[in-house]
C-alpha cells in the first residue's frame, strides 16, 4: 500500500480556510490527507503547536495564512 | 516563527521541509488547491515521520518530548519574544537577516535546552551512565558533561560512581 501521509493544517479563518471553502464549492479536487484546524489568525500559531503536532504523529504540518 | 520552528525541527533531527507556511487569500481557491497538492506530494516523497531521518520510534518520542518541553520553557519563550521585538525595532524582515539572527541568538539555546530535557527524561527512568546518555542523545561528551554539571550544581542530579541519577530529597 502506498504511503498516505497524515498532514495537520492550520488555516486562517479569513484566508486559507475561506479558500478551502470556495475550493469545495467550485469542486476542485485535492488530496484528502489534510486534517484542518481553523485558527482566527495565522499570528496565533506558535512553534509549540507544530512540535505538538509532530509529537502526536503528524507526518507534515502546513500553515496557511 | 517559521524560521524558529524549522531550526527546532532540525535540532530534533527531522527534515525541516516537513513544515511549510504559505499564503492564499479567500479568493484564491486554485492557488490553495495547488499549495495543498504540492505539500502532500512533498511529504509523500519524504516519507513517514522519522523513517527517512533514521530515527526509531523511541528516540523520536524522546526528542519530540524534549522539544515540547523546550517550547514551554520560560528561557526559550523570553529569548524568542526578545528576538521578535529586536527584529521589529530594526524593521529588517528579509529572510536572510531573520535566519542569521535566529542562528545567532536562538539555535545555541535550542540545542542546549533540548539536550537538557532529553537527559532529564532519561535520568527520570533511573540511574544511567554517561555512555548511555551519549548513545541515546547523540551529543558529544563535552556537551553532555556540561549539562550534567549544570544540573548537579542546581542540585537536581547526583553522581554515584559511574552512574548519574536524579536527586531525591
Amino acid at each position: 500500500m502506498a504511503f498516505e501521509p497524515k498532514i495537520l493544517s492550520f488555516f486562517c479563518h479569513w484566508c486559507c480556510y475561506a479558500a478551502a471553502d470556495s475550493a469545495g464549492v467550485a469542486r476542485y479536487q485535492y488530496p484528502p490527507n489534510n486534517r484542518v484546524v481553523r485558527v482566527m489568525c495565522t499570528g496565533r500559531i506558535d512553534p509549540r503547536f507544530i512540535v505538538e503536532a509532530f509529537y502526536v504523529g503528524a507526518d507534515g504540518v502546513l500553515v496557511g495564512g | 516563527m517559521a524560521e524558529v520552528t524549522k531550526r527546532i525541527l532540525e535540532a530534533v533531527g527531522l527534515n525541516p521541509a516537513r513544515f511549510r507556511i504559505d499564503w492564499a487569500s479567500a479568493a484564491e481557491a486554485p492557488r490553495f488547491v495547488q499549495i495543498v497538492t504540492d505539500f502532500t506530494e512533498a511529504i509523500k516523497k519524504i516519507g513517514p515521520l522519522g523513517e527517512p531521518e533514521g530515527l526509531d520510534k523511541e528516540t523520536l518520542k524522546l526528542r519530540l518530548a524534549a522539544a515540547r518541553e523546550l517550547c514551554t520553557k520560560n528561557r526559550f519563550r523570553a529569548a524568542y519574544g526578545n528576538l521578535a521585538r529586536a527584529i521589529k525595532k530594526e524593521g529588517d524582515y528579509s529572510p536572510e537577516s531573520i535566519a542569521r539572527k535566529v542562528e545567532e541568538k536562538l539555535v545555541p539555546l535550542i540545542k542546549k535546552e533540548l539536550l537538557e530535557a532529553e537527559i532529564k527524561a532519561l535520568l527520570a527512568k533511573g540511574p544511567v551512565s554517561i555512555e548511555t546518555l551519549l548513545s541515546k542523545t547523540g551529543a558529544s561528551q563535552e556537551e553532555v558533561t556540561a549539562v550534567l554539571e549544570g544540573l548537579s550544581k542546581r542540585g537536581q542530579v547526583v553522581r554515584e560512581g559511574d552512574l548519574w541519577q536524579p536527586k531525591t530529597s
